[in-house]
C-alpha cells in the first residue's frame, strides 16, 4: 500500500516516514501544500496523511482540490489543530479520518489500516483465499497454517494482491501502489517480486493462487482446475 | 456607615423631611402661640381699660365705682380675677378677690406691659399693668379746687392663662400627630420613590453579576438608566471591553503555544516509537537521540522566547546598561550565522563602520540582532542578498538588516510584530520560525529605549530598521563576550535549508 506523508516538520516527517515504511508501506513525502499536491496527481496513493499548516498551500487547501479532480485516495489529516470546529472543517471538507498532534504512533498505523480496508472494502484483517492467510495487523502470511517468511516488498505485493482478490490488477495498478523507490514502471521489477512470492507461497501439492493474466497483469484468486 | 445606597437614600431623606416637617411644626406653633397670647393680651388689655374706666376721683380720693354685675371676674369666688391700682403716694386699690393678697408691682416705665406670674391662688396667669390718669368728676357744686387736680395710677390686672395654655397644648399634640403622621406617610412614599431610583442600579448590578470569565461579550445596556449612571455604564462596557480583547488574545497565545508545541512533541513521541518498534543497530540509536535533541533544542528555544516575552510583559526584564561597542556585536552575532548564509549560497554586504560605541544593555541587544539574521538568514532567497548598516546619526545608532526575496505584502508590516504571525500561511520549519521573533525584538528593542520597524516598501527587500539611543558619554573600549547559554547549538547554526521535496517516483 502506498502513502503520502505531507508534513512540513522534517524530524516528525523523517520519523513518520521510517515508521511508515518500517510497517510495510511503500511511503512517498512531501514538505509542502504544493508539492503534496503534485505528488498526488495520478491519485496513485492509498492514504494521504496531511498536515494542516503548511508553507505554500494549506492542507485544507489541498483537500479540496484533491475531491475537486475525484481523487480517489483516503486523506487523514495529522494536525495540532485540536478544537472540534477544526475536526469538523476538515471531516466535512471530505477528510476520510483526523488525528491530533501529539499522537500515538501506533494509533496512526492502525488508523492507516482501517482506512485502507475501507478504500478495499474488506473488513477484516485477516484476509483468506484458499488455506492462503494473509493478517494485515501482523503482517504475518500463512500457507496451509504454516508461516511463510517474505520479504517487506514481497508482503506488500501479497498485500495488495490480497485486497483485490478475484481482480486482475494491472502491473502499473501494482507499480503504483506498492513501490516507491526509483525505477522506471517499465522495468520488469513487478514481475521479479512476482516471481519471488510464488516461490514463496505456492507448493507443489496445492492449487495456484496467483495467476498471470497476458496483456493484462495479474489475479490472486481460488481458480478451478482447468 | 450604611453600604445599602437604597437604606442609604431612604434614611437621609427620611432625615430630611422630618427635620423640614419638624422646623415647620415649630414655626406654625410658635405663630399661632404669638397670635393666641397677642389675643389673650389684648383681651387683658381691654379688661384693664374697663377696670380703669371706672375710676373715679372724687376730691383727693380715688374710688372705682362698678356694680358687681358689672366686672363679675374681680367678685367671683371661683377662678377669680384680680386687680390692684397705686396711687402715689402709697395707697392700694384692691379688687374684691384679691382680699388682702397683692400683685407684684412692675417696675414703671412703659405705658403698658405684661407679665407672667402666679395668681395668689396659685394658678398660672398674665398681668397688665397700665398707668393711666384720672379724670376729675365735676362736683356737684361745678367748682373745682386746686387740691382736685388730676393723679396718676398704676393699675394691674391679672388673670389666668389655663385656658390658652391648655388649648396651646391641645395644638401641640396635635401638630406632633400630624408630624409623625405626615413623617410616616413621606417614609412610604419614599421607600416607593428610592425604590424607583435605584431600580436601574440594581439592574445594572444584576447585569454585572451576570458576567461570566468566560463569556465577555455581554455588554450592560444603558436602556433605562439615569444620565448619571451612563458614563459609569459607558466605563464598565470599556473596561470589559479591554477585558475581552485581552482574554481573547491571552486565549489565542496559549493556544498557539499549545500548537506550536505539539508538532514538535509529536516528533519527539514518532521518533521514540519507530525507534523502539524493533531492535536496531547502535548508529540508528544514536541518530535517534541526536534528532531528539534537536527538536528539544528548539522547543527549549521556543519556550525561552516565550519567557522572555512574558517577563517583558509583566516588567521583569532588568537592564544592565553598559558601554558598548555595536559594530564589535554585529561581528559577534553574525559570526553564528554566517556558516548557515554560506551553505545558502548568501552575498553579504556588510556596510558597519566600526567601532561605534553606545550605552546599552549588551545582552539585549544581542538577542534582537540574533533575531534579525536569523530571519533575514532563513527567509532571503536562495543565492540572494542580505545587508546590514549601522550608522550613526546626531543622536540616535540607525542598524538594518535587510535581505532580498521577500514575499510580505506591504500591508502586513504591522502584523509583522504579532506572537505567531507568519508571512505564509505556515512556512517551512516549524519550531524553528515560530512567529515570535519579531515580537521579542520589538519588545527588548523598547526597553533599550529604542524601537523597530520593517520596510516593505522596496521591491523585493525586506529591511528591519533598528533605532537605538547614541552616542555612549563615555567611549571606553569594553570587551564583551557572549555568554555560553545564549549562543545556539552547533547542529542549529550549521542547519541547512529543507532538502527541496523529495524525490518523485
Amino acid at each position: 500500500m502506498r502513502l503520502l506523508v505531507v508534513e512540513d516538520f522534517q524530524p516528525l516527517r523523517e520519523s513518520l516516514v521510517q515508521g511508515l515504511r518500517e510497517a510495510g508501506f511503500a511511503v512517498d513525502e512531501a514538505t509542502d501544500g504544493q508539492t503534496a499536491l503534485w505528488h498526488a496527481r495520478n491519485g496513485e496513493h492509498d492514504v494521504i496523511i496531511l498536515d494542516i499548516m503548511l508553507p505554500k498551500v494549506d492542507g485544507l487547501s489541498v483537500l479540496r482540490q484533491l475531491r475537486e479532480r475525484k481523487c480517489p485516495s483516503m486523506v487523514l489529516f495529522l494536525t495540532a489543530k485540536d478544537t472540534p470546529q477544526d475536526r469538523i472543517d476538515g471531516l466535512e471538507l471530505g477528510a476520510d479520518d483526523y488525528l491530533v498532534k501529539p499522537f500515538v504512533f501506533a494509533e496512526l498505523l492502525a488508523r492507516v489500516r482501517a482506512m485502507i480496508r475501507r478504500k478495499y472494502e474488506t473488513q477484516a484483517t485477516v484476509l483468506r483465499i484458499a488455506d492462503l492467510e494473509v493478517d494485515t495487523t501482523h503482517r504475518v502470511v500463512r500457507r496451509a497454517g504454516k508461516p511463510v517468511d517474505l520479504s517487506g516488498r514481497e508482503y506488500a505485493l501479497l498485500e495488495y494482491l490480497a485486497h483485490n482478490i478475484g481482480r486482475i490488477v494491472s502491473r502499473a495498478d501494482i507499480w503504483q501502489h506498492v513501490y516507491d523507490f526509483n525505477a522506471s514502471p517499465e522495468s520488469n521489477v513487478v514481475d521479479v517480486y512476482i516471481g519471488l512470492l510464488r516461490k514463496k507461497i505456492e507448493r507443489p501439492d496445492s492449487p495456484r493462487l496467483i495467476h498471470t493474466r497476458r496483456g493484462q497483469g495479474y489475479l490472486l484468486a481460488e481458480l478451478e482446475p482447468a | 456607615m450604611i453600604r445599602s445606597l437604597r437604606l442609604r437614600l431612604l434614611v437621609h431623606t427620611s432625615l430630611g423631611a422630618a427635620i423640614v416637617l419638624g422646623l415647620l411644626g415649630l414655626a406654625l406653633y410658635l405663630g399661632v402661640r404669638r397670635s393666641v397670647e397677642s389675643e389673650y393680651n389684648q383681651s387683658l388689655l381691654t379688661e384693664a381699660r374697663a377696670v380703669a374706666a371706672t375710676a373715679e376721683q372724687h376730691g383727693q380720693q380715688i374710688v372705682f365705682d362698678y356694680a358687681p354685675d358689672e366686672l363679675p371676674k374681680f367678685v367671683a369666688a371661683d377662678h377669680p380675677d384680680y386687680f390692684q391700682a397705686w396711687i402715689d403716694p402709697g395707697v392700694v386699690i384692691r379688687s374684691p378677690s384679691l382680699g388682702h393678697g397683692d400683685l407684684p408691682r412692675p417696675p414703671t416705665g412703659a405705658a403698658v406691659s405684661y407679665h407672667d406670674l402666679l395668681l395668689p391662688d396659685g394658678r398660672p396667669g398674665r398681668m397688665v399693668t397700665m398707668s393711666f390718669t384720672t379724670t376729675i368728676e365735676p362736683n356737684a357744686t361745678g367748682n373745682s379746687s386746686n387740691a382736685d387736680s388730676s393723679r396718676t395710677v398704676i393699675l394691674s390686672v391679672a388673670s389666668d392663662t389655663l385656658s390658652i395654655q391648655r388649648t396651646l397644648e391641645n395644638f401641640r399634640w396635635l401638630l406632633a400627630g400630624w408630624c409623625c403622621l405626615a413623617v410616616v406617610v413621606c417614609g412610604a412614599v419614599l421607600v416607593w420613590i428610592v425604590g424607583r431610583a435605584v431600580r436601574p442600579v440594581e439592574r445594572i448590578a444584576s447585569d454585572i453579576d451576570q458576567l461570566r470569565e468566560n463569556d465577555l461579550s455581554v455588554r450592560l445596556s444603558s436602556g433605562d438608566a439615569p444620565t448619571e449612571l451612563a458614563p459609569v455604564i459607558d466605563k464598565l462596557n470599556g473596561l470589559l471591553s479591554h477585558l475581552e480583547s485581552a482574554f481573547a488574545r491571552e486565549k489565542a497565545f496559549t493556544a498557539d503555544v499549545a500548537h506550536e508545541l505539539r508538532t514538535p512533541l509529536a516528533a519527539l513521541l514518532t521518533t521514540f516509537e519507530v525507534c523502539r518498534s524493533r531492535p536496531r543497530d547502535e548508529s540508528a540509536y544514536v541518530a535517534a537521540i541526536d534528532k531528539c535533541r534537536d527538536v528539544a533544542q528548539r522547543m527549549q528555544a521556543m519556550v525561552e522566547t516565550l519567557l522572555v516575552l512574558a517577563r517583558a510583559d509583566a516588567g521583569q526584564l532588568s537592564l544592565k546598561l553598559q558601554n558598548t561597542d555595536a559594530a564589535d556585536l554585529l561581528d559577534v552575532c553574525w559570526a553564528l550565522f554566517a556558516p548557515r548564509a554560506q551553505a545558502r549560497g548568501l552575498q553579504l554586504q556588510w556596510q558597519v563602520p566600526g567601532p561605534i560605541f553606545i550605552e546599552t544593555d549588551p545582552e539585549r541587544l544581542l538577542i534582537i540582532l540574533q533575531n534579525l539574521f536569523d530571519n533575514a538568514v532563513s527567509y532571503a532567497n536562495d543565492a540572494g542578498t542580505l545587508r546590514v548598516t549601522a550608522r550613526l546619526d546626531s543622536d540616535r545608532l540607525l542598524i538594518e538588516v535587510a535581505n532580498t526575496g521577500s514575499l510580505i505584502p506591504p500591508g502586513d508590516a504591522d502584523q509583522l510584530f504579532e506572537r505567531f504571525w507568519r508571512g505564509d500561511q505556515a512556512r517551512a520549519d516549524t519550531g524553528v520560525h515560530c512567529g515570535l521573533g519579531l515580537s521579542l525584538c520589538q519588545r527588548l528593542s523598547r526597553l533599550l529605549n529604542g524601537h523597530i520597524q520593517v520596510q516593505t516598501a522596496q521591491r523585493d527587500w525586506f529591511i528591519v530598521r533598528l533605532t537605538l539611543p547614541a552616542p555612549s558619554r563615555d567611549p571606553r573600549p569594553r570587551d564583551f563576550s557572549i555568554p555560553a547559554s545564549m549562543i545556539p547549538p552547533a547542529s542549529a547554526a550549521m542547519q541547512t535549508v529543507p532538502a527541496a521535496p523529495s524525490s518523485a517516483p
